[in-house]
């Protein structure tokens, strides 16, 4: 790419940022969180509405995916946005308790430098290199361009069952938000200037993993979470899955636990409700997995802010009202992608659908063990993929097992379950299940990353505080 | 003696903790340099220059030549040139896209000519063979296709 067209490119991620900072202003609670927190979930909502609102209004509406269209959904809550905040100011002076700040220690800072220069890494990578990866050009940046080319969801080349389409069915919100970028900046199919809104994913999964654990545990455990995780070849440079690549699975990953993390906050307002929405109904127009871990985080969401028995029904009613709303946004989404599909013949596809049933997934569930459990392990354990995290991980969760008392730690693992059950659900029944092992296994725990390092990040929060001999700096 | 015991094990952990981000630390910073690198040395190389340094020249020009026979919206029917399935289908479908591809199926498993002009539409006319990763994809027209797949059978 030459260097006008890297800076379109850039100027395209921006745009996100600027549509999901319009809607931060205009969702009371969600304002609220800080710097790079606050630039992340910008991030993720900015995608969700830009490619979720194209979706609908090419889909029902017949609207062109053009740059008026792409500039229209992206302008119109960053305007709103503003305005809002600019009323606020007129109404009054903010007063926003001030925190106090605290100087970084060394030990954050090295954490924040190592994740600094992964990031810039994977962004070097993404404006220098055309995608080579094997899933972004099979699937989705293929279909990417059949939809930018003829500027519908429901393109000829998806629609005519005689041309070749490998997962014609797959839901379109990320290929939608790559032809928002290009058609923002105006270049060619070939200049990769979309690639930098893959790995923008990147700091988002850094910033989510900082800014959760970062209020339940030490400041030096939450940085120490970052620096594990930005060391981890899978999520950042393995171009199988990671933000060097145009898979979907890390946006589908952020997507997921940013609408779980918001829904197991405590006094959800139905602000958060609607973003927690928003970023769940992206993740339904993210990819197949995204409905059942949208609906997983949902009932999750949901059962966290059922109080004890204690207090009047109708409080117990009113604390689920922002899951409620979150649901109707998830439904729509859900709608969205049947009507969508409805119209797209499936081939070149394995077809769950068909596949599901409980006599293919009883015995087959347990039997497979045997056969797909030392496969399994040997994804995990290679050092390309995931280093030594999965060999270190269980000792860590063990021997911090105390960290994993906190409140919210069960349905964080209940979260990180969900992935790894959808995988055993598709195992069970595809008739080559160590083939799909091997592609698909490290996507799924990547789908799951973000609970589990969180997870991790309390254990070794009480590994170190039960350490007594560690030095100052370390100790949480 | 047990919490001796739960002291060494956490001690052993926090061991193998920073084990696992020291010997992953050298890797990384390998990642990053080199990408770093190359963003500085091709700071503002054209997309073309860019294919044919990945793809290699003959690939990047080979998908130029296709591209300039079949217009954006046009249609080709897709051969697997390899005996045994490889992705590169997949990648001179996704170089070529948004031209449509009608896939015929592996060389190999490809009936004689005759056989295959009766089942084949009377469109597209234009046929792209492709072979596996690095190796460019060929242009040829229908009746040259199905000839060579005659001769394919006839040396069988």
């Amino acid at each position: 790419m030459t260097a006008a067209e890297k800076l379109a490119g850039l100027a395209g991620v921006l745009l996100f940022a600027a549509a999901g900072l319009g809607w931060l202003q205009l969702l009371a609670g969600a304002r609220s969180l800080p710097g790079s927190r606050g630039l992340a979930a910008a991030y993720l909502l900015g995608v969700g509405w830009v490619g979720g609102s194209l979706y609908a209004l090419s889909h029902f509406g017949g609207v062109p995916l053009r740059r008026p269209a792409v500039l229209a959904v992206a302008v119109a809550p960053a305007v709103v946005g503003l305005l809002a905040w600019a009323h606020r100011r007129r109404a009054g002076p903010q007063v926003a308790p001030r925190r106090s700040r605290r100087r970084w220690s060394w030990l954050e800072r090295a954490a924040f430098a190592i994740a600094i220069a992964v990031f810039v890494g994977v962004l070097a990578e993404s404006l220098t290199n055309p995608l080579r990866d094997w899933d972004g050009r099979m699937t989705w940046v293929t279909q990417a361009r059949y939809v930018r080319a003829e500027g519908t969801v429901d393109a000829r080349a998806l629609a005519e069952p005689q041309w070749y389409v490998t997962h014609p069915q797959y839901p379109l919100l990320l290929p939608l938000a790559q032809v928002a970028v290009q058609e923002l900046a105006g270049v060619s199919d070939d200049v990769h200037a979309f690639r930098p809104f893959y790995a923008g994913f990147l700091f988002v999964f850094f910033a989510l993993l900082y800014g959760f654990p970062r209020r339940r545990v030490g400041r030096s455990t939450a940085a120490l979470t970052v620096m594990t995780a930005a060391l981890l070849p899978l999520p950042t440079f393995f171009p199988g899955g990671g933000a060097a690549s145009g898979y979907s699975d890390l946006p589908l990953a952020c997507f997921y636990a940013a609408g779980l993390l918001l829904l197991l906050t405590r006094r959800l307002r139905i602000a958060d409700g609607v973003a927690a929405g928003l970023l769940l109904a992206a993740a339904v127009l993210s990819k197949n997995e995204g409905t059942p871990l949208a609906l997983a985080a949902l009932f999750l969401g949901a059962l966290a802010q059922l109080p004890a028995r204690r207090g009047r029904p109708s409080g117990r009613w009113r604390r689920l009202a922002p899951a409620g709303v979150a649901a109707v946004l998830v439904a729509m989404a859900v709608g969205l992608l049947v009507s969508w599909r409805s119209g797209i013949p499936n081939r070149y596809d394995e077809d769950y659908g068909h596949l599901l049933s409980l006599a293919a997934l009883w015995p087959a569930a347990v039997t497979r063990l045997p056969l797909l459990l030392p496969k399994i392990r040997f994804e995990m354990i290679a050092f390309q993929h995931w280093s030594l995290f999965w060999s270190v991980a269980p000792l860590v969760l063990l021997a911090g097992w105390r960290g994993l008392r906190r409140r919210g730690a069960a349905y964080l693992a209940l979260a990180a379950l969900a992935p790894l059950a959808v995988a055993w659900i598709a195992y069970s029944v595809n008739p080559d299940p160590t083939d799909i092992v091997r592609t698909s296994w490290n996507r799924f725990l990547l789908q799951a990353s973000i609970p589990i390092l969180i997870l991790f990040s309390f254990a070794l929060d009480d590994l170190m505080r039960r350490s007594s001999w560690l030095p100052r700096d370390l100790t949480p | 003696m047990l919490s001796f015991a739960g002291a060494v094990f956490r001690a052993l952990t926090l061991g193998l903790f920073a084990l696992l981000l020291l010997v992953s630390l050298p890797q990384t910073a390998l990642h990053v340099v080199r990408r770093a690198g190359y963003a500085v040395a091709h700071w503002n190389e054209s997309p073309l220059a860019a294919r044919r340094r990945i793809l290699g020249e003959p690939y990047a020009d080979a998908v130029a030549r296709i591209r300039r026979a079949i217009p954006p919206g046009g249609e080709y029917l897709l051969v697997n040139g390899r005996s045994e399935w490889e992705g590169g289908p997949y990648w001179a479908r996704f170089e070529l896209a948004p031209r449509r591809a009608r896939f015929l199926g592996l060389w190999s498993e490809l009936p004689d000519g005759e056989t295959l002009r009766r089942r084949l539409p009377p469109q597209p006319s234009l046929v792209v063979i492709a072979f596996r990763d690095g190796e460019p994809p060929v242009l040829m027209d229908r009746e040259t296709f199905l000839r060579e797949l005659d001769r394919f059978h006839d040396g069988c």
